[in-house]
């Protein structure tokens, strides 16, 4: 009823230079309905082998166009097969061998209504043709190797007046050799008893792009309740909340994390002064790494002009507790934020500084109490 | 429970998973499945090879690093941040590191340590107390730039007999939005890396680097656009692949030596001479092609890989099969390997690629297949990934070789006027003997700015005879003609062993040639310019809406010394 396109005809008129963007195709003998006016249907694709749009509608003979926009950085076809016929066609595209390549992935199939040829990113082709007048989903599909099982969507072919037009896509889960999660949660269980008396919420560390901060930031959920951003390019404590942890974007939101919860502090720059007088920050600060105990609660080191600095955050009895040990002589200097309600161990308060000397500078705790909860 | 969300289903459960494989090993029969499956080996290859698949812990997902412990256990990198082992002989998970940033590769140094490359930086992970899960987590090199660009990957390591280390800065990428996520970035920043599709605006994008014995951080090779896949041969060489694009008319693989450039130009504008207020891009391409060291072997795009992946070497002393000390390499598009045959002719480094274990007719493994490894035992790992994003599959699988000799093409060699063929096996005279079984086909790719290149002067090549040795392990194919600066594309029909009881089972094959044996003309220049994707010169750094001097750079390289000229 609908002849297909042969390949071998259809990749001949595909060849022609990229600029020009070969699309039209064909049009099927003329269609048996008064064609409506013509239809325009915009696809574009997303990245994870994705079209934006799972679906359209198209009324039978209906004069259709289709302009397709490839926004992904990967290569993509874009070929409308008869119903069902999908899967057939994708793994006749993983078959082909050599030449696929300037076959544009395109078998030769007569299961395939209507095909063009690769795309790269950015650009867009125009593809039109005459509706089917066969009742029906008719599937588009990238048939680029290992695109199709997942990146296709339907074209519905009915007579509904009012037919949903326009589909945005979900995401479907990858096919894959992943497991499945257990069910229940025995895990917990086994957790708890291993970990003896220790909390049952372990300290977290998950590095991400972290809002607000340098790129090679680190998060780190205490146990307790507060949660902070300690950011290894800058080498210091960057900010606190609480409220939740973060979540950190799918591969291909390829986005920051985001701060679940609500910062209550934020440390304006490098604090420490090492030496006899608060003058000038640190020439150079070289992150080490960090190291993490029986509660997983981490403990970063850096090494401040030849001084290593060792910083570790805890939650104690409704306060955010910052311990700092350092292996030099030199007395140290915490610039105090003004507002933040911090407090010292061991050291005396000079102007907007916390001075530590002696053996209080080897080890030294800033305290700033966790707002109330809500 | 307030963890982190990573946005995927079953979330609460897999963090309960989590912390109970952090805790203790989980056993496979608490999953109600079968640790081991033997696969669907396609028939042709299953007299050969068995492929076991290995269930991943539960809701993990993409296999980014894989590594061989010195004690027999398998370590794997998963997207999401963990490092987990694989036991063999209990068949069990248990979790070494959690909370990394996309760890796309392993080096184990011992029993209770690992080399990790990850997003932001190259970090030895240490269990110091014993207790099976890492405690240390030492920075080992952050001398890199870093802008929060998603496609700042990071690959490798791989480490020399003088005990260097090696990684692979891969580009960002001028799609994303926005560039640059953060407003702070880490090292140097120059905007003028980032006025083309793929960017290096932070120190050392698109280089290999070198961390010596003493821990000194050397920019050391330039010029690679997604080097996903380092390796160092039995030989002490280093090789790396690179990923079709702009500027890489095809994916390849590199023989990477100190100082040369590859191709890919946004990185040589950490190069001395490529200092100042302009983009190497803008450079004609002429000087920008005789700059560049070509690649050891081209992989014809489309049909042999689209992306190749991690390069290691049979070391296994013939337990693996008849290819000892060959390269072999993942692919993730494809279902198959690949296998390299590499040979020195004119004192440069290049050969030919097959592939391996599958061809178009029988695609039965999976695709994604990202990272190997060999065993004590002989057998391969292949660890496959999705990456949420990309074209494979997610899993863990080991091939296995059953002791049977394939028919395979063992060795490809350059002569005056063709190649020779080696095989495993001694071949019937007959049908090797005729020159009609050998289909040659010639071309090459153009180097350009655009993304990719088509095959040029694609044309078949007139094979004059086909000459078997005495020994029949041999076939010398004396060709019509033979250039230098091309690749040369073999189809070979019907070949089977002199007992006709194997066929041959790869029977394609590509070699490059750079070089003849002697006498080699100059390279082609670059074709007349072709038009590129992406016309930005200037930089648009980092927003429209905010200039250069809303990014701040903070920590990492800052001193910046442009890398001297070779």
């Amino acid at each position: 009823m609908f002849p297909a396109v042969r390949p071998a005809a259809l990749l001949s008129r595909l060849a022609l230079p990229v600029a020009l963007l070969a699309g039209v195709l064909t049009a099927p003998p003329s269609a048996a309905l008064a064609a409506d006016a013509p239809q325009v249907i915009r696809i574009g694709t997303l990245p994870g082998l994705r079209f934006d749009t799972a679906s359209f509608s198209v009324r039978p003979g209906a004069e259709v166009e289709i302009i397709y926009t490839n926004n992904d950085e990967m290569l993509h076809n874009f070929v409308i097969v008869k119903p069902g016929t999908r899967e057939a066609v994708v793994q006749a595209a993983l078959v082909m061998g050599a030449g696929a390549a300037e076959k544009n992935f395109v078998p030769d199939s007569s299961d395939i209504l209507w095909a063009a040829r690769v795309v790269p990113q950015g650009q867009s082709f125009s593809l039109k043709f005459t509706a089917p007048t066969a009742l029906g989903d008719y599937p588009y599909v990238c048939t680029f190797p290992g695109h199709g099982v997942l990146m296709f969507g339907a074209m519905t072919v009915t007579n509904d007046p009012k037919p949903p037009v326009m589909t945005p896509l979900t995401a479907p889960k990858p096919a894959g050799g992943g497991a499945a999660a257990p069910t229940g949660s025995p895990a917990a269980a086994d957790h708890t008893a291993h970990m003896g008396g220790m909390p049952a919420e372990p300290g977290v560390t998950q590095r991400a792009f972290m809002p607000n901060a340098g790129p090679a930031s680190i998060g780190v959920k205490l146990p307790g309740g507060a949660a902070y951003c300690w950011d290894t390019g800058a080498g210091r404590f960057r900010y606190a909340w609480t409220g939740g942890f973060m979540t950190t974007p799918a591969a291909a939101e390829r986005g920051l994390a985001r701060i679940q919860g609500t910062v209550f502090y934020t440390e304006p720059a490098y604090p420490l002064r090492l030496g006899n007088s608060p003058g000038a920050e640190p020439k150079q600060i070289a992150f080490k790494g960090y190291t993490l105990d029986a509660q997983r609660i981490p403990e970063f080191e850096t090494v401040v002009d030849g001084v290593t600095v060792r910083e570790r955050a805890e939650v104690k009895a409704g306060k955010l507790v910052r311990r700092f040990r350092t292996s030099g002589e030199a007395t140290v200097w915490f610039a105090i934020p003004s507002g933040a309600g911090l407090t010292a161990s061991g050291g005396t308060r000079e102007g907007d500084y916390f001075k530590f000397t002696g053996a209080a500078a080897k080890e030294f705790t800033i305290t700033m109490p966790l707002p109330a909860a809500p | 429970m307030n963890f982190i969300s990573l946005r995927r289903p079953l979330f609460a459960l897999t963090v309960l998973a989590v912390l109970a494989l952090a805790a203790v090993p989980v056993r496979a029969a608490a999953n109600n499945r079968q640790p081991l499956v033997v696969s669907d080996v396609p028939a042709k290859f299953a007299k050969y090879y068995s492929i076991e698949t290995i269930e991943l812990p539960p809701d993990t997902l993409s296999v980014d690093g894989l590594a061989v412990m010195p004690d027999g256990r398998v370590a794997v990198a998963f997207y999401r941040g963990w490092i987990c082992f694989y036991d063999p002989k209990t068949k069990k998970w248990t979790t070494f590191a959690e909370g990394l940033h996309t760890p796309l590769g392993i080096l184990p140094v011992s029993n209770r340590e690992l080399l990790v490359m990850q997003q932001p930086e190259l970090t030895r992970l240490i269990d110091t107390d014993g207790d099976g899960k890492a405690d240390r987590f030492e920075t080992v090199s952050d001398q890199f730039g870093l802008s929060g660009n998603y496609h700042q990957f990071g690959f490798g390591p791989a480490r020399d007999r003088q005990g260097n280390l090696f990684f692979g800065l891969g580009n960002g990428s001028n799609l994303a939005s926005p560039m640059t996520l953060t407003t702070e970035v880490r090292g140097f920043m120059n905007p003028f890396g980032a006025v083309s599709r793929m960017t290096s605006d932070v120190a050392y994008r698109g280089w290999i680097m070198q961390v010596t014995p003493e821990g000194r951080t050397i920019p050391y090779a330039s010029g690679l656009r997604e080097p996903n896949g380092l390796g160092v041969d039995p030989a002490g060489r280093l090789f790396s692949i690179d990923n079709q694009g702009d500027w890489v008319g095809a994916c390849a693989l590199y023989r990477i030596e100190k100082d040369h450039f590859y191709g890919h130009v946004p990185s040589l504008i950490w190069r001395e001479e490529f200092q100042g207020g302009q983009s190497p891009i803008l450079r004609p391409v002429e000087e920008l092609d005789a700059l560049r060291t070509r690649a050891a072997v081209v992989f014809p795009y489309g049909d042999m890989s689209n992306s190749p992946t991690q390069p290691v070497w049979d070391t296994t002393g013939g337990k693996f099969g008849p290819f000892t000390a060959q390269m072999f390499l993942g692919e993730m598009n494809q279902r198959f390997l690949m296998r390299v045959m590499l040979e020195d002719v004119d004192g440069v480094t290049q050969g030919a690629v097959t592939p391996f274990l599958g061809d178009a007719a029988n695609p039965k493994m999976r695709r994604g297949n990202n990272r190997l490894a060999f065993d004590a035992e002989g057998g391969l790992w292949v660890g496959q990934t999705y990456h949420e994003a990309w074209v494979g599959e997610d899993g863990l699988q080991r091939i296995t070789w059953k002791g049977v000799v394939p028919l395979e093409i063992s060795a490809m060699k350059l002569t005056d006027d063709g190649f020779e063929l080696m095989f495993t096996r001694p071949v019937n005279a007959d049908l090797a003997g005729n020159p009609a079984n050998y289909a040659m086909k010639t071309y090459f790719y153009d180097y350009h700015e655009a993304y990719g290149s088509a095959k040029f002067d694609n044309h078949p090549v007139g094979v004059k005879s086909a000459v078997v040795s005495a020994d029949r392990k041999k076939v010398t194919l004396h060709l019509e003609a033979l250039e230098a600066w091309r690749l040369y594309d073999l189809t070979l029909t019907g070949l089977v062993s002199d007992d006709g009881q194997h066929e041959l089972l790869s029977p394609w094959v590509v070699y490059t040639v750079n070089h003849l044996l002697h006498n080699t003309p100059p390279p082609r220049a670059p074709l007349p310019s072709q038009p590129a994707l992406n016309d930005r010169k200037t930089p648009r750094y980092p927003t429209p809406d905010r200039g250069p001097a809303g990014v701040k750079s903070v920590g990492g390289p800052q001193n910046f010394k442009p890398a001297p000229q070779n």
